[in-house]
């Protein structure tokens, strides 16, 4: 352990130093320690359906490819030709047998194997094509439509990784017999901070909405903009450094059209869920899954890569989805609730990432910030957890700070800081 | 396609568009949000899809409904908009951002009676209240209706000139 690292996080006192925003070289370390060895999402079966599919996506701090092969596997490989490293897929996707790159004409097929090289015959003499295929990542799995990826090859399960916020996932994922979607399109925007951000805040950063997001409460009828904590409004500590947040939400405001379809979800679910999983159906949530996979809902549905490009700059990649059956009219609804809320024009959405961004400025500053540390001490109060109840991880009463306790556990193991 | 003006007429009707747009962007560029407001018809729809990479032989629509977009706004919400800009906790842009929109390359694609169909470039220029500055490109294809006694904007279809988009929390 360095001397860096000893200082960076206090879970005892609940404390975490600024450098873990802002040092270059912590965030370095995280890419070798985190992000090559975490099961990242790289996307929904339904971006990909039919053999040949393929799709472009972020990976750490790189990009794949999503390729569906003609047995219905996918396969997910690095972005980049094996002879100079080119980018062979630079759209957001389409449907080959065969990717052909625009420097030299290697060709590769859906399995990833080099097919083609100009020339082949006559000018190599001891190259074997079956070395030279797409870098393939090691492992991919899906969890009920999620599709994750994995750099280490002796990983854990993707089951195992996930651990009990499958509960959530379940919830979500498999209220249905036709699931869910991902809506044609991806919105995709630049934040100048640190990625953990974005993955603090939807793992259980509760308390900030009533403040950062109060321009919204009484114009529009926004779910989870509150100044006191609802009734069986709740926070989940969670496995392996995942967390999630659960907020009633009025019926009011939905439409009519969204009631009537929550409803025939609801009895659907009743053969699928429990009661208690039954309960969350429609009303919000945020959850993340460590360390950059996030998941929101509040009248609309989104999926979220928080894409690390610097220890200052994050890529936010957002996917919109809806329930595959519901109606034209729902979906619409959605879609554009979406867009007015957590787009990057989005009216909740953009006071979130010009408030990071001036955090992550100030903390970069200078010396004397970031010597002092950043408070993480709320909630986490015995009598405000919840001990009766088939909700899996530690349950508290909303806002709690905790959850993200719980995040930074995680990353200090990750990152073989002892605590 | 621009059409080539011949008549006084169709010289005339581009001269009041050029000023609507000017106009407009004083009104946006001033924080005058609620007179920007009266130049909207009630049916206006303001839509601006996501951009994607193409290959040449798929060719890239303009987009449409169902397509994901970053505004899809009515008079309601694009309302609701100025009114949260005006709580004074509307972070994103409290304290106020100084912008300068640059509106240029302004043709005439369809006259059709009082309604005309019109093509402009914008670039603004964004600087927010920490200092961070960024340009932002658009094409914006606008439907305008009315003559003399004023034009009011329906439709505004704008086509963003990024991939991955600067901070969008301004009117455009």
């Amino acid at each position: 352990m360095t001397d860096l690292q000893r200082n960076l996080v206090d879970l005892g006192k609940r404390a975490v130093s600024p450098l873990v925003y802002v040092d270059p070289e912590v965030y370095r370390q995280e890419q070798e320690k985190i992000f090559a060895r975490s099961w990242q999402f790289v996307g929904h079966e339904t971006q990909i359906p039919n053999p040949g599919d393929y799709v472009r996506a972020p990976m750490g701090e790189e990009s794949v490819i999503l390729w569906r092969a003609d047995d219905g596997s996918i396969g997910v490989f690095l972005n980049s030709c094996t002879h100079r490293g080119m980018p062979l897929c630079r759209t957001d996707g389409g449907n080959g047998k065969m990717l052909t790159c625009p420097y030299h004409g290697w060709s590769f097929d859906l399995r990833g194997r080099l097919k083609g090289v100009p020339a082949f015959a006559e000018t190599y003499s001891d190259t074997d094509k079956a070395n030279w295929g797409l870098i393939r990542i090691p492992r991919v799995e899906l969890y009920r439509g999620l599709i994750f990826a994995c750099y280490d090859a002796d990983a854990v399960s993707l089951e195992d990784y996930l651990g009990d916020i499958r509960w959530h996932l379940d919830s979500i994922f498999n209220r249905t017999e036709g699931g869910l979607r991902v809506l044609p399109g991806v919105h995709r925007w630049d934040v100048g901070a640190n990625w953990k951000f974005g993955a603090e805040g939807l793992c259980g950063d509760n308390s900030h909405a009533a403040v950062a997001h109060s321009s919204n409460a009484g114009l529009f009828k926004l779910s989870g903009v509150k100044h006191k904590a609802e009734e069986g409004s709740l926070q989940a500590t969670l496995s392996n450094g995942n967390g999630w947040i659960y907020l009633r939400e009025h019926p009011s405001r939905k439409t009519h059209a969204m009631l009537k379809h929550n409803e025939q979800v609801l009895a659907e679910a009743s053969e699928r869920l429990s009661d208690t999983q039954r309960e969350q159906i429609g009303h919000f949530f945020t959850g993340t899954v460590f360390p950059n996979f996030s998941l929101l809902y509040a009248g609309c549905t989104t999926l979220r890569v928080w894409q690390p490009l610097a220890h200052n700059r994050t890529r936010v990649w957002s996917w919109t989805l809806a329930d595959a059956d519901a109606s034209p009219e729902v979906i619409e609804d959605e879609r554009r609730r979406m867009t007015l809320f957590f787009s990057p024009s989005g009216v909740v959405e953009q006071d979130d990432g010009v408030l990071w961004e001036s955090c992550q400025q100030t903390l970069e500053a200078g010396v004397m910030r970031r010597s002092f540390p950043l408070n993480y001490q709320q909630g986490g109060i015995a009598e405000r957890r919840l001990t009766d109840t088939e909700r899996p991880g530690t349950v508290e009463i909303a806002p709690t700070e905790a959850p993200l306790i719980g995040f930074y556990h995680r990353w200090c193991s990750d990152m073989g800081i002892d605590q | 396609m621009p059409r080539l003006l011949a008549t006084a007429e169709e010289w005339s009707r581009l001269r009041a568009v050029e000023q609507f747009l000017a106009r407009e962007a004083w009104l946006l560029d001033h924080w005058h949000l609620a007179t920007w407001l009266e130049t909207l018809s009630p049916k206006i729809r303001y839509f601006a899809p996501t951009r994607h990479n193409a290959m040449s032989i798929a060719d890239e629509p303009l987009g449409s409904a169902g397509h994901q977009a970053y505004f899809d706004d009515t008079f309601e919400t694009l309302t609701l908009r100025v009114r949260r800009m005006q709580t004074g906790r509307a972070w994103s842009e409290e304290p106020r951002s100084r912008t300068r929109r640059f509106v240029s390359n302004i043709v005439l694609l369809d006259l059709d009676g009082d309604r005309m169909l019109v093509g402009s470039n914008l670039l603004m220029r964004r600087e927010d209240a920490a200092e961070n500055a960024r340009f932002l490109s658009a094409y914006r294809e606008d439907l305008l209706v009315g003559g003399a006694s004023g034009i009011k904007l329906e439709s505004r279809h704008i086509l963003l000139d990024h991939l991955t988009v600067p901070p969008l929390t301004l009117i455009l």
